[in-house]
């Protein structure tokens, strides 16, 4: 034994009082005279006592006192309650190897001891642990942990770790393991049994690839040593997407839409953009016409791979959608994340729009005009046509107006495509249909009224129409 | 001015239908007939016209002709199938009439050209005595003319439009369409359409020419009604005197 130092035990009043514990899984065991603890010449061992009084009055600790070889300890005095403990923290150092001593005493007000052991060491030949990370070079005392911190999932962190001959004599590690986690993995280890000669060491590559945002643990065993090792994995947070569409818009029309982050994607995630319409009339009935392109109809996902600004939606940037023929508001809510962001576009109330007109004579007794189009107000109040003949002059009876509210208001009401309609008007004609060349059309809404340009009859030459 | 003793009576309005307007009948993915509702750049799909899928199929806005493996189908212009005959499996070209009164069908599996027309709710079926599609030849696209009928047909040289004489099925004429395309449509006004890869192209009359990349590879080219081509999942509005438009055809909702 390197040192074996004694101190006089002067009884006190507090002795007697104060008992010293380990501290383990099981709690806290009395100590009768010694505490042992073993570990690798050059490491640091740091554990845990704990001081507890048993009586029945409080016993202030003026001082710590630790003589002996090996061991070390940092402690501010205190006063322990009836029942109360206090922990010491005391940290095992052997230089070489053999055996250490101290003795551990704590003392009241007076001086005077009032608890102590002996502290053994002993002191075995095993190599330094020491990583490098970062460029910084740390060792691992036995019970510390190599912790990768935290780690993105996906990516790997790698930490260098050395087994260092730091004793004056030869050392052979007769064996290494990696248990735990599968995230953890050893590379370009050495071989095992691995002889090391005073200052040699062996290097190998700890790396850990978190594939979930978890907590990972795992172990490397030297010989008798073992080594915890922990690591966090993490998915970094997304900046909120943002939705780029027009915010205005007209009805009638293919728009596109795409999903855009700030920054690009730190991995690969998708989320979903939902498309909601509020028609602008109080109680309006839907537009089915309203939707994307896709088959999700108003659902669709959305995808970002790593390294994305923009995202996929199917194989494309962007998505189409309709604006449908109902003026109201298109809302898309793009859910990502856990956050949902909406994006809101307007649809003005517009005079009707007329898509495609056919003007026709049936017969030589009608007159035939087909429209198509929409009117996103569905307020159509009024309809105009004028006839004129081949010169181009009006025919009686003048301009003929209807008033379709009704009519309109009743299609409007059960159709299930917004404002679109086609109205097929024909007309009886007192006299020759051929002779009539052209007409006019207003359609009036309560935005206002539209006049189609000119629609033409073709010219039928007859016995009383001469054609130009 | 000058007044024509000529009255327009006007009907009440009960009398002139309203409806959602229909553009034509599409083909989708699954070779699914279905009915096309809205206006340009505002579509409505509605469910198949039938549960089978058709392996061609035209609509020129007043009759459709859909070919499936077994059969050749008139349908009329309420989405309503009158009539059909028994048909060898294999895929067919499907054109028109200018008149739009008939079709005309190229069959790929035996090579022949056939009018169809509709007399009595009974399809007629009469084939044209023509010489069409050697080993050296594709039928791409036909058109018939009141006393002619047009063909497209794809050699190592090019694409060519032949002319037959209706009846004899002699060769009239051939003229270089000197444009590459994968389908051409032969169009009722005289103009041309064909899809190339991803490009939508056509081919006015007076020579001028109107192209668009989709950015999608196209498969197909069809009539889908009275001015309306489905190239693809694409929507072409080729007629009125504005310049052809291009929309998505919205796909069915699942």
């Amino acid at each position: 034994m390197r040192a074996a130092i004694c101190s006089l035990i002067l009884a006190t009043a507090a002795f007697g009082q104060l008992q010293f514990y380990s501290v383990g899984d099981s709690g806290n065991v009395p100590i009768r005279g010694s505490y042992t603890v073993t570990a690798a010449v050059g490491d640091q061992l740091e554990f845990l006592l704990r001081v507890g009084n048993s009586g029945t009055s409080a016993v202030t600790v003026s001082r710590v006192g630790l003589s002996g070889q090996g061991f070390s300890i940092v402690v501010t005095p205190t006063k322990i309650a009836p029942g109360r403990t206090m922990d010491l923290r005391v940290t095992y150092s052997p230089t070489a190897s053999g055996s250490y001593s101290a003795n551990l005493a704590v003392y009241d007000t007076s001086g005077a001891i009032a608890a102590s052991i002996v502290l053994v060491g002993s002191a075995v030949v095993a190599p330094t642990i020491s990583i490098s990370q970062d460029g910084q070079r740390q060792d691992i005392p036995n019970g510390k942990a190599i912790d990768f911190g935290r780690i993105r999932r996906g990516l790997t962190g790698t930490i260098t770790v050395s087994l260092e001959n730091r004793s004056t004599t030869t050392m052979v590690v007769k064996s290494m393991q990696l248990s735990g986690s599968g995230a953890f993995t050893i590379a370009n280890g050495p071989t095992f049994p691995l002889r090391l000669d005073p200052t040699e060491s062996g290097t190998f590559d700890l790396k850990f690839v978190p594939t979930q945002a978890s907590q990972y643990s795992a172990a490397i065993v030297v010989d008798t040593r073992t080594i915890p090792v922990t690591g966090i994995g993490f998915d970094p947070s997304f900046a909120p997407v943002s939705i780029v569409v027009e915010p205005a818009l007209v009805s009638g029309i293919q728009s596109p839409i795409s999903i855009t982050l700030p920054q690009p994607a730190p991995l690969a995630a998708s989320g979903t953009l939902t498309l909601g319409f509020q028609p602008s009339a109080t109680g309006g009935a839907d537009d089915a016409a309203v939707r994307f392109m896709a088959a999700g109809g108003r659902v669709l996902t959305f995808s970002f791979n790593q390294g994305d600004t923009t995202a996929k939606i199917g194989t494309a940037t962007s998505a189409m959608f309709q604006t449908g023929t109902t003026a109201g508001t298109l809302t898309f809510f793009a859910a990502f994340q856990g956050t949902t962001v909406q994006a809101v576009s307007k649809v003005q109330p517009q005079v009707v729009q007329i898509d495609s007109t056919s003007s026709s004579r049936p017969n030589d007794g009608s007159l035939r005009v087909l429209l198509a189009g929409y009117d996103n107000s569905k307020s159509t109040t009024q309809l105009a046509f004028t006839f004129y003949d081949a010169n181009g002059a009006t025919i009686l009876p003048g301009r003929i107006t209807y008033n379709a509210s009704t009519d309109f208001l009743q299609f409007f009401q059960h159709s299930l495509g917004g404002g679109m309609f086609s109205l097929l008007a024909d007309f009886p004609v007192s006299g020759s249909a051929a002779k009539v060349g052209s007409v006019d059309v207003e359609l009036t809404n309560v935005i206002g009224t539209t006049k189609l340009p000119r629609l033409l009859f073709a010219c039928v030459p007859s016995t009383t129409v001469t054609c130009q | 001015m000058r007044r024509l003793l000529l009255f327009i009576v006007l009907l009440p309005l009960a009398a002139w239908p309203i409806d959602v307007p229909r553009v034509g009948y599409a083909r989708d993915s699954q070779g699914l007939v279905r009915p096309l509702d809205g206006v340009s750049g505002n579509f409505l799909i509605g469910d198949p016209l039938a549960d089978d899928p058709a392996v061609a199929f035209a609509w020129n806005g007043t009759l459709g002709i859909r070919k499936t493996d077994a059969s050749l189908e008139w349908w009329d212009s309420a989405g309503v199938r009158v009539a059909s005959v028994d048909a060898p499996a294999g895929d067919v070209v499907i054109g028109f009439d200018r008149a739009g009164s008939s079709a005309w069908v190229f069959s790929k599996s035996d090579q022949t050209l056939s009018e169809v027309a509709l007399s009595q709710w009974r399809m007629g079926v009469r084939t044209v005595p023509a010489s069409l599609a050697n080993a050296e030849e594709e039928v791409l696209a036909v058109a018939g003319g009141r006393d002619s009928v047009d063909v497209a047909v794809r050699r190592a040289e090019g694409i060519f439009v032949v002319t037959f004489d209706r009846v004899s099925g002699s060769r009239i004429s051939e003229v270089a369409v000197t444009r590459g395309a994968s389908r051409v449509l032969l169009l009722g006004d005289g103009s041309i359409a064909g899809i190339d890869e991803s490009t939508v192209w056509l081919r006015r009359v007076d020579g001028s020419e109107w192209s668009v990349d989709t950015g999608v590879a196209l498969a197909d080219l069809s009539p889908m009604g009275r001015d309306w081509i489905q190239a693809g999942t694409f929507a072409l509005r080729v007629g009125g005197a504005s310049e052809p438009r291009l929309y998505q055809i919205p796909e069915a909702v699942q």
